[in-house]
């Protein structure tokens, strides 16, 4: 109670005086920091969750088109896949000696909206740059070792309810069909792996031997060595030339080219894989494979890094606007400040004159009413921070559940100062009031003249 | 403690010709410790006025107040909210307490603002004021929660808060009915000399002057005073 009656309890005193005024006030602040917080979170938190998902992949190889779509299609198992390319065009990466490793990927099918991506175990060795351990990792299980086994991400068996044993059978497409898929069904999966969670993308893939594919899709027979490309069609070196002149001479499919994936497209061009990441020896080979890949006419590489670059310099000028919305409201929370604490002195002029008769300097009076803000403040930053959170995490975990997206969301350290900040800035608002204050003549407000 | 006022004035600008009106003249007062000094006098005599010089809540036009040798008027308006704080306590008649505040609070509050006594004794001493004006079981109430009277004892015990040598009381009596105003001006006098305080009210109430030990006579339109003992 008084066992130390500071100017800090005098001030708060005064606001409990005045609860409700007090209530809807710090309501206010607090919804205004929390808008601008959590607009900034989460804006951080799916900048960071884009580029932590990429950091585990190196150069991507694609068919030509939209490099957008190569990356968010490989990585983020968003939007459809682009055209397939020709095993043949596999075989000729690989056969280059520059070449240190190739990670193949397909991508097509889906169980219950989860997308399969076909692929090696060389997928399961990826680490990010400067880590020691390989950045997806078996959480339980094992491995697949033949086709049609599947390791599934923590997130989709969560959604799925998949387990150890169990089997499933893939739809054709992207998205959950609503029919089911006959030709599919005669290829079940079973699951014999879990991955640990790693809050990417990656969490909601169904990870397959990438045989699987070309078995399910009637592209290849089953054979023991499943993934070696000069099975599923054994084009020679002089293959990739001549399909260099149907590219220029424009029979390649542009249906293919135009609509990413289809059955059609796949039976046409033999069995195929939908992106490579390759990953050469040296970053000097590194960039003539770039370069070299870049002006031929079947394939593109991307470096996810800098597309991600790309589509966030575009995506600054939105932000901007939010940024200046943020700075609105941050202003209006100031100008709410500075319009309570100046109608509270108004009002209670008569008391604040009692206090300076009672022995309460000029000084004291001032400090109370920068002391009554610095606690308004003060509570509306910490509602405003606590509500903040509770929208940050609550649409982050809408979007992790609506998408394959993952908000990955840090409180840094510049968000204890915009905090502070608010606070301090709303805490001199009340500075207008608080001269007013300080000028309070006792026998004019108590009538004593 | 002696209290010396010599040739007080105060004077306002008239609100209709604007000419400076005179509303106080004092030739001279003396008041010294223990003493009990009633004013009274018409309304507008100015009676609160001079209690307001002294506590240097407004200035004088002109005169000189001594507190122990020292010149308060030539004091500046800090050093004077000092004096007030450490020498003076007031009662006033409308109480004046802090409505946001507890009994308590309120006489806690005047203590903190002087800076006297510390934790646990300013607390003490609080609880222990209020007890002596009858409040023991009243602390924790807020104004709004108290009577009249029983706000008038809070005054009262806040006035004696920081041991003043002169408690001024303003019409102490002028909101209450006859038997609160009787045990007040009663409780009034008794704590002063129990705190060796000297004692300088205003009222209109004659029966009352039976407590003090000198009255005092303010004139109409406060030009004149008259001093009786």
């Amino acid at each position: 109670m008084l066992r130390a009656m500071s100017i800090l309890s005098i001030a708060w005193r005064n606001l409990m005086h005045r609860k409700l005024q007090t209530l809807i006030t710090v309501l206010i602040i607090s919804l205004g920091i929390a808008m601008t917080l959590s607009v900034i979170m989460l804006t951080n938190g799916i900048k960071e969750g884009i580029a932590e998902a990429s950091k585990p992949y190196g150069m991507l190889v694609g068919s030509k088109g939209s490099a957008n779509q190569l990356v968010f299609n490989t990585i983020y198992l968003m939007d459809t896949p682009l055209a397939n390319l020709p095993l043949s065009y596999v075989e000729h990466l690989r056969k280059d000696e520059r070449v240190a490793q190739i990670v193949p990927f397909g991508l097509g099918d889906n169980y219950r909206g989860h997308r399969i991506v076909g692929t090696t175990e060389q997928f399961f060795e990826l680490r990010s740059p400067s880590a020691d351990e390989s950045y997806f990792q078996l959480q339980e299980g094992r491995m697949f070792a033949e086709p049609f086994e599947a390791v599934i991400g923590q997130r989709a068996a969560r959604a799925t309810g998949l387990s150890i044993g169990d089997t499933f059978t893939s739809g054709h497409g992207v998205v959950e069909a609503i029919e089911e898929d006959h030709d599919h069904a005669a290829y079940p999966y079973t699951v014999v792996g879990i991955m640990k969670e790693t809050g990417t993308p990656a969490d909601m893939g169904i990870y397959v031997p990438i045989a699987s594919y070309w078995i399910s899709h009637q592209q290849m027979e089953w054979e023991d060595d499943w993934f070696d490309p000069s099975h599923a069609g054994s084009r020679a070196e002089d293959e990739i030339d001549n399909l260099e002149a149907e590219h220029q001479e424009g029979s390649v499919d542009a249906h293919a080219m135009e609509d990413g994936y289809s059955r059609e497209t796949e039976h046409e061009a033999g069995a195929g894989v939908t992106a490579l990441l390759v990953q050469p020896e040296s970053y000097m080979q590194l960039m003539q494979l770039y370069a070299e890949i870049n002006n031929s006419q079947i394939a593109q590489a991307v470096f996810p890094g800098q597309v991600l670059a790309e589509m966030f310099d575009m995506l600054g000028s939105g932000e901007q606007v939010w940024s200046y919305i943020s700075a609105m409201i941050l202003f209006m929370t100031v100008l709410t400040i500075l319009l309570f604490m100046y109608q509270s002195t108004v009002e209670k002029r008569r008391h604040l004159a009692i206090m300076r008769v009672i022995g309460a300097g000029r000084a004291n009076i001032f400090a109370i009413v920068i002391m009554e803000a610095a606690w308004i403040a003060a509570l509306g930053a910490a509602a405003g921070v606590m509500l903040s959170f509770l929208l940050t995490y609550t649409t982050a975990w809408y979007i992790s559940q609506h998408s394959t997206l993952s908000v990955l969301l840090t409180f840094t350290r510049e968000y204890a100062v915009l905090v502070a900040v608010i606070w301090a800035v709303g805490s001199a608002a009340a500075g207008l009031p608080a001269i007013i204050a300080y000028r309070t003549e006792i026998a004019k407000h108590l009538q004593l003249n | 403690m002696m209290l010396r006022l010599k040739e007080i004035s105060k004077s306002y600008p008239a609100a209709d010709t604007g000419h400076m009106m005179q509303v106080l003249y004092m030739e001279k007062l003396v008041i010294r410790a223990n003493e009990r000094v009633a004013l009274v006098g018409p309304s507008g005599s100015g009676k609160s006025t001079l209690l307001n010089i002294i506590a240097g809540i407004i200035r004088p036009t002109t005169g000189s107040i001594k507190l122990n040798g020292q010149e308060l008027t030539e004091l500046s308006e800090r050093e004077w909210d000092r004096v007030r704080t450490h020498c003076f306590g007031y009662v006033f008649q409308n109480f004046y307490l802090l409505p946001g505040f507890s009994a308590l609070e309120n006489v806690l509050l005047a203590m903190q603002f002087a800076g006297t006594w510390r934790g646990r004794e300013r607390m003490e001493r609080a609880k222990e004021l209020l007890h002596r004006v009858g409040l023991e079981a009243r602390l924790h109430h807020r104004p709004h929660q108290l009577s009249n009277g029983e706000q008038q004892r809070v005054a009262i015990a806040r006035a004696l808060a920081n041991e003043p040598c002169l408690v001024m009381a303003d019409e102490p009596t002028a909101n209450l009915d006859a038997a609160n105003a009787m045990r007040i001006i009663e409780l009034l006098t008794e704590v002063c000399a129990e705190h060796r305080a000297a004692l300088l009210l205003s009222t209109h109430d004659l029966g009352l002057l039976r407590y003090m030990d000198r009255t005092i006579h303010l004139g109409g339109a406060g030009v004149a005073s008259n001093v009786h003992s």
